[in-house]
């Protein structure tokens, strides 16, 4: 089986995903085909040798819709033989982006893929683009649904996670983001983004509140108390989770990721590949999973992702060096460290999603760079992305530096 | 440039240009015009806003003389970007300063004339048949930026927009009414009285409909099949004949 490889990758920043956000007037084809321009401008690549596009757009409707990756890969002056698909994995999709590039890579395409993803949050809100899941009565009564922000409270109760903990995890997600940006630590992956007379519209992540403390974030209310309570689905959490007597809320908008704007491209490809476009790879993409998990709790896919990752390249959990663990909400996070038994020293060493965003399609490609950054960064060797996702599954990968 | 008259609670800017027998904007003319309407705002006595033209015509246009500034050795599209703002910031802050604000027109509105007009909460025009309405900027190979793009659409919706703006040919009084680009027609005697009336019997919102909350395009987004036409279609339309 063939290896597949990372060459390079760059993002955009994350701009804050409300009109007045830095990207709001950039669409996400605009965000994209930036991205695209810069992974073929700065390494001169010619891309006839990229059969294909893979990237995660979670609302794929209105600006977004339509095969968004082929229609952007057009717009950036790709060529024409460049193919490009969309692909939906809620919050995992474009982790899960360059996990299929990897497959498609392994099978035997002989070029490069690009995976990553985009999202324009402030143009094209969340759940614009409707489902059944939650709506359909029939379908919500079968599947026991209940909103995100239940089950991570539902998460906090089962194991017992305070509102003080939750609160500092997203205080050290807010230091180490604001330290990774002063020490330039995404210096080479981020590309700003420019509007029609070449003007900065952003060049770096908006949200990130240097000099956050727990006594900040410690006034705001929970977010979900009043949904969970008033419309029934902190009882519905219970009726699965007996074991608990009442949920604890202590999830609310400073502890769970940001909603912004943003996009990634990863260049993925064979060895083959990286000799005919004279590139060096950066990393091997060892191993993949995807999971499904419970699905009221629905956050916990990541540890049984990571495990099934590990399983499938042969190495234990203390192979692994760094971990990215999406920052969906704090809780997500420390179950994840319990689960997996690992060093929180080790874990989202540059800051997550509660600092600079979750731009959905596109995190689960950013948090893999931002692995493969910090790697190289620190001599280290080996990573593990991982992302909880809707309706309870995990998506993980796990990268070798070269 | 600008002449403000009080007229019991009514605030009157007379945009009349020295030595022009038409108005034309200028930069000079929008910093008047921002001066004359803080004044106006910041008047508790005033309770509406009427601007009108001391002369036969609105205002015709955007000085062609000037515009040439845009492009002039030197200047780069951030400070194009910032020579545009100065007309527009006044535009928008008519818009929304609060009070209700009255576009009166005697004879011809053209290109920022009318642009001018589009961000005043209610606009009348005369029954004059050589009184003329449009956006002529394409003919010049300009576009309306002086938010013509961006409020004509807005009143209109899309598919009845994209003519005006792409053709540039100009409107009679009664095309201009019929499109929603003007609410009201009177006999040019009554023009002042009609936008004083119109202010007193409350009928102008001092608000545009798109600032206000659930404002939907009217006749849809442009993924809507009439409207998606409208963007796409394609016909040859003559030149303007070069100068």
């Amino acid at each position: 089986m063939t290896d597949s490889l990372i060459f390079d990758h760059v993002r955009t920043p994350r701009g804050r995903g409300k009109p007045d956000g830095g990207l709001h007037g950039a669409t996400a084809i605009h965000l994209s085909a930036t991205v695209l321009a810069q992974l073929r401008d700065r390494s001169g690549l010619d891309t006839r040798l990229v059969e294909d596009i893979v990237f995660g757009v979670v609302t794929p409707v209105g600006e977004q819709g339509q095969c968004l990756p082929r229609v952007a890969a057009l717009q950036a002056g790709y060529s024409e033989e460049t193919a490009g698909i969309q692909i939906n994995r809620f919050c995992g999709s474009g982790l899960e982006a360059c996990n299929l590039a990897a497959a498609k890579v392994q099978a035997g395409v002989e070029g490069f893929v690009v995976a990553g993803g985009a999202e324009s949050m402030s143009r094209v809100p969340m759940m614009s683009d409707g489902g059944a899941w939650a709506v359909d009565p029939s379908t919500a009564f079968k599947c026991n649904f209940v909103p995100q922000g239940v089950s991570a409270d539902l998460m906090a109760t089962l194991w017992n996670y305070s509102r003080q903990q939750v609160d500092a995890w997203a205080v050290r997600s807010h230091h180490l983001a604001a330290r990774a940006w002063d020490e330039g630590r995404f210096a080479r992956s981020v590309v700003p983004v420019t509007g029609v007379f070449g003007e900065t519209l952003l060049d770096s992540d908006e949200t990130v509140r240097r000099g956050c403390t727990v006594e900040d974030l410690s006034g705001l209310r929970p977010s979900f108390e009043e949904i969970g309570r008033k419309g029934g689905f902190d009882a519905l959490a219970i009726a699965r989770y007996p074991q608990v007597d009442a949920i604890r809320h202590v999830h609310h908008a400073g502890n769970s990721s940001g909603i912004v704007d943003g996009a990634c491209a990863v260049l993925i490809g064979s060895a083959a590949a990286g000799r005919a476009a004279g590139l060096k790879p950066r990393a091997r993409i060892r191993a993949f999973a995807e999971v499904g998990s419970e699905p009221t709790l629905m956050l916990s896919g990541p540890s049984y992702a990571a495990d099934k990752a590990l399983r499938r390249a042969g190495m234990k959990t203390s192979d692994i060096d760094l971990f990215e663990v999406n920052e969906a909400f704090a809780a997500v996070v420390l179950r994840f460290i319990e689960a997996m038994g690992v060093d929180p020293e080790r874990v989202n060493v540059n800051g997550g999603s509660i600092a600079m965003g979750h731009p959905l399609g596109a995190t689960g490609a950013m948090i893999l760079g931002t692995a493969l950054d910090e790697l190289e960064r620190s001599g280290r060797s080996t990573a593990l992305a991982t992302l909880c996702v809707g309706a309870g599954m995990g998506v993980a990968t796990i990268i070798e530096r070269i | 440039m600008i002449t403000t008259r009080i007229d019991d609670s009514i605030g009157f800017l007379i945009i009349d240009m020295p030595g022009r027998s038409m108005n034309v904007l200028t930069p000079q003319l929008a910093d008047a015009l921002g001066e004359a309407l803080e004044a106006v705002v910041a008047d508790t006595a005033v309770q509406g806003i009427v601007i009108a033209s001391g002369k036969s015509s609105f205002v015709v246009g955007a000085d062609l003389a000037q515009m040439g500034d845009f492009a002039a050795p030197g200047v780069g599209p951030e400070q194009a970007m910032q020579q545009v703002q100065r007309y527009s910031r006044v535009f928008r802050r008519i818009e929304t300063c609060g009070k209700p604000v009255v576009a009166a027109a005697c004879g011809t509105a053209l290109g920022g004339g009318l642009e001018l007009m589009l961000c005043c909460h209610h606009r009348i025009g005369t029954d004059d048949p050589k009184a003329q309405f449009g956006l002529p900027e394409v003919g010049l190979g300009l576009m309306p930026g002086l938010g013509g793009t961006q409020r004509l659409i807005r009143l209109a919706g899309i598919a009845a927009s994209i003519p005006v703006l792409t053709r540039g040919a100009p409107m009679t009084p009664q095309a201009a009414l019929k499109l929603g680009a003007l609410h009201q027609l009177v006999p040019v005697q009554r023009l002042h009285d009609a936008a004083a009336q119109a202010l007193r019997e409350g009928r102008v919102k001092p608000v545009a409909p798109w600032d206000e909350k659930g404002f939907k395009l009217p006749g849809g987004d442009a993924y809507t099949p009439a409207n998606t036409m409208a963007t796409v279609a394609r016909e040859r339309v003559p030149c303007a004949p070069s100068t």
